[in-house]
């Protein structure tokens, strides 16, 4: 007993000692705004990671970062270990100063927070379900679980994943990647930022809106989403949709020109507002599967001298080709 | 996970079930139908890839 006694005197002093000294690691109090600035390169890495509440980053005319939180919570922008403290930062994370055993989390666990970063800045963002907001930065990698996610005037790169948080890009010249399993993904106003960029939209249950859309190569998935497209097609453009079920409405102008290969599943079929010319030899017609009703049918058909490749893949589901 | 997050998941996977079985019959029906098999396969790539992003928020909130 009496060693027990001994043990736990050194324990509660040092306990007592700690939560009685009022220095930075306090938490400071809710409501209170805090601000950390610092000098960054222009193409600054940045990462925050946020539970919930609200992540909002813009890019600004200043080669700083800024973060402001209002929430109290005893922010820092960190370096890398070994990173120079008097070079501008090539490298940062947003993290809380733990009052608790570990110096630093990683994961601020709530807040408001919001930055402004150079416009050349790449993000790595992740959220529990914390909403997150992005306008003006060259590259933004986000990984959510319920928040919703809205981009606007990327320049290089976006990629958004999501389980069930809506995700919506707009007015961006960049490599595009959205991917969503419940939430609906709309893109609109995008282009890309290189030769080669492809705009990639992807999901399980969620719907998926495409509009505007400059990239030469798109690639749309989904189990039983609904897809709507609604653009122009680029010259030697090449756009692949595959579904299990859902249904898929292609708006294109009049004056489209566009080859057609579709496989086609049990119940899925397509009606087209453009008078579609086949291809499809007469032997490849009769093919036996087909005649039994059974199977995959396959449509190979042009529209105007096909300048562009629609490749579908529709397992059920109706598929849709209208004139704008 | 969060509740209204869990039943987001249980739909999806719900999907993905009545997917796999759909493509499933339809290949196994048509046994030497190559597309047929391509829609089963894409059926069950998706489940891998939503346990996957399940598994990292699984992940990411134990460390909460």
């Amino acid at each position: 007993m009496r060693y027990r006694i001994l043990l736990i005197i050194p324990v509660l002093l040092v306990s007592w000692t700690a939560a009685a000294r009022p220095g930075k690691r306090t938490r400071e109090p809710r409501n209170q705004q805090v601000e950390r600035t610092t000098a960054a390169a222009p193409d600054v890495a940045l990462s925050v990671c946020l539970g919930s509440g609200s992540l909002s980053v813009r890019g600004w005319d200043q080669n700083q970062v800024r973060v402001r939180s209002s929430d109290g919570l005893p922010i820092e922008l960190s370096r890398p270990a070994g990173a120079s403290n008097s070079a501008p930062a090539r490298e940062l994370a947003v993290v809380i100063v733990n009052m608790l055993s570990k110096p630093r989390s990683s994961c601020l666990p709530f807040g408001d927070i919001e930055l402004d970063v150079p416009r050349g800045a790449n993000l790595q963002l992740q959220t529990r379900d914390a909403d997150v907001s992005v306008s003006g930065v060259a590259g933004v990698k986000v990984v959510t679980q319920g928040g919703t996610v809205s981009i606007q005037r990327v320049t290089r790169v976006v990629d958004a994943t999501s389980i069930g948080g809506d995700i919506s890009v707009q007015d961006s010249r960049a490599a595009i990647k959205l991917h969503s399993v419940g939430g609906s993904i709309d893109a609109r106003g995008v282009a890309p930022g290189a030769a080669g960029d492809i705009c990639e939209a992807g999901s399980v249950g969620g719907d998926i809106s495409l509009a505007q859309i400059s990239h030469g190569q798109v690639i749309v998935g989904t189990v039983s989403g609904d897809v709507s497209f609604s653009s122009s097609l680029a010259r030697g453009g090449r756009y692949s949709f595959q579904a299990i079920s859902g249904d898929l409405s292609l708006s294109l102008p009049a004056d489209s020109s566009f080859r057609l290969n579709a496989n086609l599943g049990q119940g899925s079929q397509v009606d087209s507002d453009f008078l579609l010319r086949s291809l499809l030899s007469a032997a490849d017609k009769s093919d036996p599967l087909k005649k039994r009703g059974l199977g995959v049918q396959r449509i190979e058909a042009i529209y105007g001298t096909g300048e562009a490749l629609i490749n579908l893949s529709y397992f059920g589901g109706s598929v849709e080709l209208r004139k704008k | 996970m969060r509740p209204s997050l869990q039943v987001e998941y249980e739909h999806n996977v719900a999907l993905l079930d009545q997917a796999i079985e759909m493509t499933r019959d339809a290949a196994r029906k048509n046994p030497k139908d190559p597309q047929a098999a391509q829609f089963m396969l894409a059926a069950y790539q998706s489940k891998v890839d939503l346990l996957n992003q399940v598994a990292d928020a699984r992940r990411f909130n134990s460390k909460d």
